[in-house]
């Protein structure tokens, strides 16, 4: 039973633990696009974070009794999804590089990641719309545990502690990540801003 | 924080805000339904089958502890005779015979001009 009564989900939690599928409803609700955010950032595929981020809410819900609220419910989920993400990419990385559906479904081919302030200027929107594809390259290039703490810290604007908690290492190491994670990209982009 | 830095950082930031369309997770939620349903219905059926089998020993009363000897007994029967045995030959192997075999003894008698010869009763004689 959830302990955490400062937990905001607190309410929901102890619902959805007593069985109350509406109120876990309500949790996917609220974090799925978070989470579909952090996963598709790490894999830069579409498909496989559909399929990561049903696996995930199927493994919170299967261990929603195991949680006992020493964290928020988002922190806790956030790890779970972190972790299988994660585990996913490390064996990705064993079986092979690139196929043609990541080049199909990729986020370098995603019409969203424009820059709305732009639209007007088709010139500019095309620049940026290639930095991005660039910057994409360089983040898939990091290593996993890299690519984690630059979505963590710099996508999705948590701050060193909670990315520390969920990654279970200290904040000297998620500073220490993130400041040769911003090396590595910035070395990779050299030859567009020389442009 | 190099400029350049800061520019990637802006781009990265970005990157928070491109989601899928709102229908996207509503199809999403349902997904999520089916994907439910059918762990349930492959749990039930394992807990039905295991419920079953825990009614089925129950209501046999005392017959189960026959029933359960019968098994232990067969399965110790079966043990028996599929145990491998230490003594067994192998196939296409002879086992080692006991008896030593006779050995042909050369019997020499000593010559004057220093040259054996073999005086070893000819193998008509045996």
């Amino acid at each position: 039973m959830a302990e955490n009564a400062n937990d905001p989900d607190h309410e929901l939690v102890r619902r959805a633990q007593e069985g109350d599928t509406k109120a876990f409803d309500e949790l996917v609700i609220k974090y799925s696009r978070k989470l579909y955010g952090l996963v598709y950032n790490m894999t830069s595929n579409k498909e496989d974070t559909h399929d990561l981020l049903q696996d995930i809410f199927a493994k919170a819900y299967r261990s929603l009794r195991h949680f006992r609220g020493k964290s928020t419910f988002y922190t806790w989920i956030y790890s779970i999804a972190t972790n299988m993400t994660l585990n996913f990419l490390k064996k990705r990385g064993r079986r092979k590089g690139l196929s043609l559906d990541d080049e199909e479904s990729g986020i370098q081919n995603d019409t969203s990641f424009v820059d709305q302030g732009h639209r007007a200027n088709p010139r500019r929107q095309s620049n940026i719309h290639e930095l991005q594809k660039k910057l994409n390259e360089a983040l898939q290039a990091l290593s996993e545990d890299h690519r984690a703490v630059v979505t963590m810290f710099d996508i999705q604007g948590m701050p060193h502690a909670e990315i520390s908690k969920i990654l279970g290492v200290s904040e000297g190491t998620v500073r220490s990540r993130l400041y040769y994670a911003h090396q590595q990209l910035q070395g990779h982009l050299e030859d567009f801003w020389k442009r | 924080m190099s400029t350049e830095i800061q520019e990637i950082r802006k781009l990265l930031k970005m990157r928070s805000e491109s989601a899928p369309a709102d229908e996207y997770f509503e199809d999403f939620l349902a997904e999520f339904h089916l994907r439910q349903r059918q762990d349930l219905m492959k749990r039930s059926a394992r807990s039905l089958l295991m419920e079953r089998v825990g009614v089925w020993i129950r209501e046999m009363g005392r017959t189960k502890w026959m029933y359960g000897a019968g098994a232990a007994y067969a399965l110790l029967i079966i043990g028996f005779f599929a145990w491998p045995k230490g003594n067994v030959p192998k196939e296409g192997v002879e086992p080692v015979s006991w008896e030593v075999p006779e050995q042909k003894v050369l019997h020499f008698e000593h010559d004057p001009e220093g040259k054996k010869q073999d005086v070893s009763p000819k193998p008509a004689e045996f």
